[in-house]
């Protein structure tokens, strides 16, 4: 044991050593990552107008008072969005963290325990990586019934085998190292092993996988409320609200193309920001 | 390499056989009774006892699936609730529509990879490449069908922005329009077809062109650099015959896996842009099945498509095999 803390004793880097191996690009991603979360947690309640009442004439494009002009009813397209960027990120993380849970710890108990669990689990894991998530995910949700729960479900079903086989692989590899075997000679083992030894080193792998991984939730979320299987009609999410107005969009454009705009703004920031953290630990 | 095909063909089987269970037990959970549903809500209870037992909806669970997998081996994927007609028929009416989409959408995304891969290849410090596909990987389908529509439809009419065709009522033999234009001696309907196709097969290919350029990229800088290449150069053979016998050929594999899994992508982004351009085939058709919560429809087309991205995954093996006749192992 004092050989592993003697080992693990890190040479102190100066603090956000990590910060100079991310590019100006990747900051900005990082930083507006950061600003969208702001945002979804407390915009709605500095929001200039109620989003789901009428407060001005119907298709007012945008000007001063209405930043993003108002929709069919003159509700302000602005306080929607604001609104609409809660209900995609929130859910966006949720499933991300979710999916990152179920498949660490069920990959990660697979690579320790190893036997024919772990091939079980590899059977099972290829099965789902060759379904086409998408179709099945879009069909689960139709069937359970449209709404922001099940869509959560649907995703998080199709998305966690690729976390497991991960962690699995990440675990296979670490388990091999000096530091694992000194430590199941002195006699550590289960769930101790699983958490100080193994988790630590598969972290990165999946971290970087998971950041990376928001962009295309927040893509696959939209895609499943643009086809109308989101939240129910005045709630005001993004792809639906574009969904809604596609036909209005030779006489007032930004109705559909703002809330668009938004997903897409969404999407490059967190692609960005999941590079910065790639770098960012490459070097760690 | 037969045997190894045939292994493989038995490995698909089994996905379509989880996806057909998946498709019956969310059929089974949802809480919706299609008896009553095609009966019509003011039949009598004795009508709706009749359908259910028409349909086997009286028979215990694993003599359901029995009788759904027999049905579906013959091509009977149940009846839409609202078109009324076989779901097997509306899938034959509306399915060249959107097959002759995806086509020219994987024509198109594979010409642009190739592109993109030789910009990121040539340019050295790429980084305004490298940031123009993270953006264009970043754009929701939507939006991408929307600007593309706004922009070079509404604003410069140079490209039509919904339907198959100008002219209405028409039925060629395949239904595939570009080619009965060609069967029946009228190139003008041939290329208005493909003038019509032009903005949504763009759309659907942007996603398809950003992936496999970017696995097309890696595997050729891979390819490259190894010493059989330099052995070639070094016989003195021409760069193009370099690039495309040796390069390009072992290179082949990965993108040609990634071109096979973006057709499994392909679905959801189909059902969007099929409705921003009205094109009526099997996209349209879905998303107004959602809207009539037409439940059989969708998830029969779902297994159609699932069928369809099974017979592409073995295509895309049989390719790759022929590519690099080492994979046939």
């Amino acid at each position: 044991m004092a050989l592993a803390t003697e080992l693990s004793a890190p040479t102190a880097p100066p603090a956000f050593a990590w910060l100079r191996r991310v590019g100006w690009l990747e900051r900005i991603g990082l930083a507006g990552v950061f600003v969208i979360t702001l945002v979804a947690i407390f915009g709605p309640f500095f929001v200039p107008y109620d989003p789901m009442l009428r407060v001005a004439a119907a298709y007012l494009p945008p000007d001063a008072a209405h930043w993003f002009g108002t929709d069919e009813i003159g509700r302000d397209l602005f306080s929607r969005v604001v609104l609409g960027v809660r209900y995609t990120w929130l859910p966006g993380l949720a499933v991300i963290g979710i999916a990152l849970l179920i498949g660490t710890v069920i990959g990660v108990f697979a690579g320790m325990v190893g036997g024919w669990v772990d091939a079980l689990l590899q059977r099972v894991v290829e099965l789902f990586l060759v379904l086409p998530s998408t179709l099945i995910a879009l069909a689960v949700v139709a069937a359970l019934g449209p709404g922001l729960i099940n869509t959560m479900i649907a995703i998080t079903i199709f998305w966690w085998p690729w976390y497991a086989r991960m962690a699995r692989d990440e675990v296979r590899r670490i388990r091999a190292r000096p530091h694992v075997e000194a430590a199941r000679i002195a006699g550590v083992k289960g769930s101790r092993l699983m958490l100080r030894y193994l988790l630590p080193g598969a972290v990165p792998a999946l971290a970087v996988a998971a950041t990376l991984d928001v962009a295309n939730i927040i893509l696959t979320l939209s895609v499943i409320s643009f086809l109308g299987l989101g939240l129910p009609a005045p709630a005001p999410e993004l792809g639906a609200m574009t969904s809604r107005s596609v036909d209005s969009l030779t006489v007032y454009w930004w109705l559909p193309i703002i809330p668009a705009l938004v997903i897409f703004v969404m999407s490059i920031l967190a692609n960005l920001a999941g590079d910065g953290i790639r770098s960012a630990l490459r070097g760690a | 390499m037969l045997a190894y095909l045939a292994k493989r063909l038995g490995g698909l089987v089994l996905v379509l056989v989880v996806m057909s269970f998946i498709v019956f037990c969310l059929q089974a959970i949802i809480p919706a009774d299609p008896a009553r549903a095609l009966a019509g809500p003011s039949a009598p209870v004795e009508t709706i006892e009749r359908i259910r037992a028409e349909l086997g909806l009286d028979q215990p669970l694993l003599v359901q699936y029995g009788q759904f997998m027999s049905r579906l081996a013959q091509g009977d994927l149940g009846t839409s609730i609202r078109t009324r007609q076989p779901i097997a028929a509306d899938v034959l009416k509306y399915g060249p529509a959107s097959l002759e989409l995806i086509v020219f959408a994987m024509l198109l995304g594979t010409s642009f990879a190739f592109l993109l891969a030789f910009a990121q290849t040539t340019m050295t410090r790429s980084g305004g490449v490298r940031l123009g596909m993270l953006a264009a990987g970043s754009f929701p389908i939507f939006l991408t069908a929307l600007l593309l529509a706004y922009f070079l439809w509404f604003k410069l009419g140079w490209f039509p922005g919904s339907g198959r065709l100008d002219i209405r009522r028409f039925t060629g033999p395949t239904g595939f329009f570009v080619l009965d234009g060609l069967l029946l001696g009228r190139p003008d309907i041939a290329l208005n077809a493909i003038w019509h196709l032009f903005l949504p097969a763009l759309a659907l290919s942007v996603p398809i062109a950003i992936s496999v350029g970017r696995s097309l990229n890696s595997a050729l800088v891979d390819v490259m650099r190894q010493p059989y290449i330099r052995t070639a150069r070094g016989k003195g053979l021409s760069g193009g015959r370099i690039f495309f016998r040796h390069g390009l050929r072992n290179a082949a594999s990965a993108p040609l896996a990634m071109l096979g899994l973006q057709v499994g992508l392909l679905y959801g982004n189909l059902l969007i842009v099929e409705r921003i351009f009205s094109w009526p085939g099997l996209g349209l058709y879905t998303v107004q099945s959602f809207g009539s919560s037409d439940l059989p429809a969708v998830l029969g087309i779902a297994m159609v498509f699932g069928a369809f991205y099974i017979l592409v995954t073995m295509l895309v093996e049989v390719l790759q095999s022929v590519a690099d006749p080492r994979i046939a192992l």
